[in-house]
């Protein structure tokens, strides 16, 4: 064996080495953790001293001394306390937990330097040896924890810092030496586990008084041990027989294509684009983990936390085993423990001022997971003392610069995202910990990176609470393909809520503009419309051009904001594999990334809530109401009523028809040039479908009158059609590109039903027509 | 052309530098941080992009950003006639596109023969001339990778630029 193999061999042990032993680690916090409620579960305690026998024998063969030292100490502790002869008390637990960071601690070195020499435990070992000798041990101080670099408790000995600690940081980080006259201010809190150490380099000209001035270090990669994932053997062998059927498909495929286009190769490449849907799906389920993954360091950070703060806080998690794509996991997963650290540190307050306040004295933070169309909801609920929203809107003015009126004006949902603005913090005292400023709005950002969106609402005295919206995964979307300026864009359905064609020729259904503004009412709202074209500085040819007088809207929601966005035209939905956007662009909001189509060429991906935002519709009031009425109305998903009209299929929303009625055909009669018969005590006009949509002349006189029943504002009006074909949903089946000089502007759109293409009407301008035609007959 | 890996495996001469011609000036980019030069690829330009950032490249699945170089060193804009190519940096975080009028040869420059740049560089070269050669008749302007990527990234495209993008007018409450 060359020692070229030797070491890759050694190199692949410690890989394993790391990887299982970094899961162990996990459990172990939450087995400690357990331990503390039921210090006598012998059970829990043999499963945690196996555990350290394991790494403490693997260390010891691989030669990582510090390593094997302080894992052999606590396993001598560990087999004390399993045997019961000495009693797991909190000092215990601590050094414990200290260990486990230790041993963390080391792992990590190892991963970056192949040794662990460089940090020393020798600290922590003689304090577990200490609390092994005698049950009577002198209790320490609350747990020095390892990474903070310079922390310092009140009565130790400032010289015995912490070991300099070798957390990787990515790149262009370097590990800093420890300063041990530095100040620092009481009440530190200890590190929690693994990846949140922020280093202070003393050397810094900014004063590190609380760290006040530092910017956060992301906290660093684990590098080779987070490369890798668990999955399920089910869902490979799922995807291998997948692959096995791809390949028969293909084979199948190559055959029937020499001899050419036929039934044969049609139905050989539908099997292949069945199967290759399935596996798609498959592939991507690959690549779910538990949000559990995450939350399971939230016990231990939280108890930690609490501690050195002096409050009392219980961590209620519901919904772990929701699941979403690894990658976007790694991507929440310092957002959420920030947002977690900040309900700990500054929401709950402290047990006395909440007995004063008539709460329980254990403050309570409930983390809940759940998936909700399309993506992944994560609501984080304190019930603490709230933000007090006019310090919000004080410190917003200060130190964010903002305008005075346009601050006090906003409303108190406004007034509480302003705490996302960076340099915002209004915490009375800053700690160590996230009374920086600096953490709101990176974690906004690291929610936003990834296609998410954050919400906060609170209540003075009652708590916040903040929604994390997540998309379930990030790689393959389906989107609207639309042309803006002779280039062409994607919009991702998720963010589309319906698609408008809007006659800028018509007198009440079209775009107006009011002000600086445009909008366009629907279904007796107003839908602040944006054209991509200005946008994108290309200019405004279709408001400019009195000729083009269709256009095309696509409403979108995003960030609980609906408005419509005026493209050239629609083309097709596609499924596109989401590329990330080069981080040259990533400050145009409105780009979400990159796609390549089915030509080769690159195309951008729209971002909903970036063009919102950009273009100032986002959070508007107008848009609220809006929002909840477009809710509540019709979207395109809906029930439709197909019906036939001459040799045409059209569809219509049955939200746009109130009754179906069907009257003899001889109940017919004419008032004043029209059709009318008698309805209600009343009058009903008639209008014929098929005359407004020039289908040729009415087919064969029926003998019964079908009846589309409508009332708008001048009163009940009758639409007639031939026949009722079905009543069905929609779905979200993407409408076809529709011909906009066949069928004129009364269609605004085609889709596909049961196979067949119908058109669907929009009511609302049929009424339009309806009275011109009627009035000209 | 030379694979990078065929250059590198064994070579234990002089430091290799890919050479490139701009506006009639010959620069040179370390040849280990090039990763492929092809001839210029259809490209989709992005609206409301920095000046300087010609469009996005398909590079066999890959969609690599196309920066013209040009602008970046503060030279006059390419004639819709002359060349183009492109060469891709494949060093970094991302790979990046760099349009250049020319492919020169990959030629080893011992450290001895480079100057470091004068002092009177002028605007837009300031800052990513790492040193100076004589290749033959010519002068070689030899930049910093590093620099320039960050030039790209940032967006930040020479004398004048403070890094605001050309973002069009008619957003409001920006």
């Amino acid at each position: 064996m060359t020692d070229e193999n030797m070491a890759d061999d050694m190199a692949e042990i410690i890989e394993e080495f790391l990887v299982e032993s970094h899961e162990s680690l996990d459990r172990l916090d939450n087995d400690f953790l357990a331990l503390e409620e039921h210090p006598d579960d012998v059970e829990t305690l043999s499963r945690v001293f196996r555990a350290i026998h394991t790494i403490k024998g693997t260390a010891s063969f691989l030669d990582f001394g510090q390593l094997e030292a302080v894992s052999h100490v606590g396993e001598d502790l560990l087999s004390r306390l399993r045997d019961g002869a000495l009693k797991l008390d909190r000092p215990r637990t601590d050094a414990l937990l200290a260990m486990v960071d230790a041993i963390r601690a080391s792992l990590d070195a190892i991963e970056e330097r192949g040794g662990d020499s460089q940090v020393d435990h020798s600290e922590l070992v003689l304090r577990l040896r200490e609390l092994t000798a005698d049950s009577g041990g002198s209790p320490s101080p609350a747990p020095a924890g390892q990474g903070e670099a310079g922390t310092s408790e009140g009565d130790e000995d400032p010289t015995s810092t912490q070991p300099d600690q070798a957390s990787p940081e990515p790149a262009g980080g370097e590990t800093t030496p420890i300063d041990p006259t530095s100040t620092q201010p009481d009440g530190d809190s200890p590190m929690p586990a693994g990846g949140e150490t922020t280093p202070i380099d003393p050397t810094s000209t900014e004063p590190s008084i609380g760290g006040e001035a530092q910017s956060p270090v992301p906290a660093p990669a684990r590098g080779g041990s987070e490369s890798s994932i668990r999955v399920d053997v089910a869902l490979l062998d799922r995807v291998m027989a997948l692959v096995g059927e791809l390949v028969l498909a293909r084979n199948q495929v190559l055959e029937h294509a020499k001899e050419g286009p036929g039934p044969a190769l049609l139905a050989t490449t539908q099997r292949l684009n069945l199967i290759t849907s399935e596996l798609q799906e498959q592939v991507m389920k690959t690549r779910m983990q538990q949000i559990r993954h995450v939350w399971s360091r939230f016990p231990r950070v939280v108890r930690d936390l609490a501690l050195s703060c002096g409050k009392e806080v219980a961590l209620e998690m519901i919904g772990a085993e929701t699941e979403l794509d690894k990658t976007l996991l790694e991507a929440i997963r310092d957002p959420l423990t920030h947002i977690v650290r900040n309900s700990v540190d500054h929401g709950i307050e402290d047990p006395d001022t909440r007995r004063a306040a008539g709460k329980p004295s254990t403050g309570h933070i409930r983390l809940t997971a759940r998936h909700e169309g399309g993506q992944v909801l994560i609501e984080i609920c304190d019930d603490g003392k709230g933000l007090d929203l006019q310090r919000v809107r004080e410190k917003a003015i200060q130190n964010a610069g903002l305008d005075p009126d346009r601050v006090m004006a906003m409303s108190d949902r406004e007034a509480a995202a302003l705490v996302f603005l960076p340099g915002l913090s209004t915490a009375e005292k800053v700690t160590n910990v996230s009374g920086r400023g600096v953490g709101m709005d990176v974690v906004k950002q690291g929610i936003e990176a990834i296609g998410g969106t954050v919400e906060i609402s609170t209540e003075l005295g009652a708590g916040t609470s903040l929604t994390l919206r997540v998309p379930l995964t990030l790689a393959i979307i389906p989107a609207l393909n639309v042309m803006c300026s002779g280039q062409q864009y994607l919009i991702p359905q998720v963010s589309l809520v319906e698609l408008l064609r809007v006659d800028q020729g018509s007198t009440s259904h079209r775009v107006e503009t009011a002000g600086t503004s445009r909008v366009f009412r629907l279904r007796g709202e107003l839908l602040p419309i944006v054209y991509l074209s200005e946008v994108l500085g290309l200019g405004n040819q279709a408001l400019d051009d009195r000729r083009l007088h269709v256009h095309n809207i696509a409403v979108l929601r995003a960030e609980g904001s609906v408005f419509g966005l005026a493209v050239d035209s629609v083309l097709s939905t596609e499924e596109i594999v989401v590329k990330p956007l080069s981080s040259a662009l990533r400050h145009l909001d409105f780009y979400s990334g990159t796609t390549i189509l089915g030509d080769g060429r690159v195309a951008l991906i729209l971002d909903a809530a970036g063009l919102a935002r950009y273009s100032g519709v986002a959070g508007d009031e107008t848009s609220d109401q809006m929002n909840s009425d477009l809710e509540d109305g019709p979207a395109v998903g809906s029930a439709v009523l197909v019906c036939a009209v001459g040799d045409r299929r059209v569809g219509i929303s049955l939200a746009q028809i109130t009754r179906l009625e069907r009257f003899p055909a001889e109940t017919l009669e004419f008032a004043a040039g029209r059709e009318v018969v008698q309805y209600r005590g009343d009058l009903l006009e008639i209008t014929r479908l098929a005359d407004l949509l020039g289908v040729g002349t009415r087919s064969t006189e029926p003998e019964t009158l079908t009846l589309l029943i409508r009332e708008d504002s001048s009163g009940f009006r009758g639409l007639a059609v031939d026949r009722i074909l079905d009543l069905t949903s929609a779905g979200n089946l993407p409408p076809l590109p529709s011909d906009e000089n066949e069928r004129g502007d009364l269609v605004s759109g085609s889709i596909s039903i049961d196979g067949q293409v119908t058109d669907i009407l929009d009511l609302g301008q049929l009424t339009d027509r309806g009275r011109e035609l009627a009035g000209r007959g | 052309m030379n694979t990078r890996s065929d250059l590198v495996a064994g070579y234990d001469g002089d430091p290799l530098v890919a050479t490139f011609a701009l506006a009639g000036n010959w620069f040179g980019l370390n040849a280990l941080d090039v990763q492929e030069v092809l001839r210029s690829q259809p490209m989709t330009g992005v609206p409301g992009a920095a000046e300087g950032i010609e469009g996005l490249v398909n590079l066999r699945g890959q969609v690599v950003l196309a920066y013209d170089l040009r602008h970046g060193l503060g030279l006059p804009r390419r004639g819709p006639d002359e060349k183009v190519m492109m060469m891709v940096l494949g060093s970094g975080v991302e790979p990046i596109g760099l349009l250049v009028d020319r492919i020169g040869d990959v030629i080893g420059v011992p450290a001895s023969s480079v100057l470091p740049p004068p002092e009177t560089l002028e605007g837009a070269l300031e800052g990513v001339v790492s040193g100076i050669h004589q290749m033959g008749s010519d002068l070689l302007l030899i930049l910093d990778t590093g620099s320039v990527v960050e030039r790209v990234l940032r967006a930040d495209s020479g004398p004048g630029n403070d890094g605001d993008d050309n973002r069009s007018d008619s957003g409001r409450n920006r």
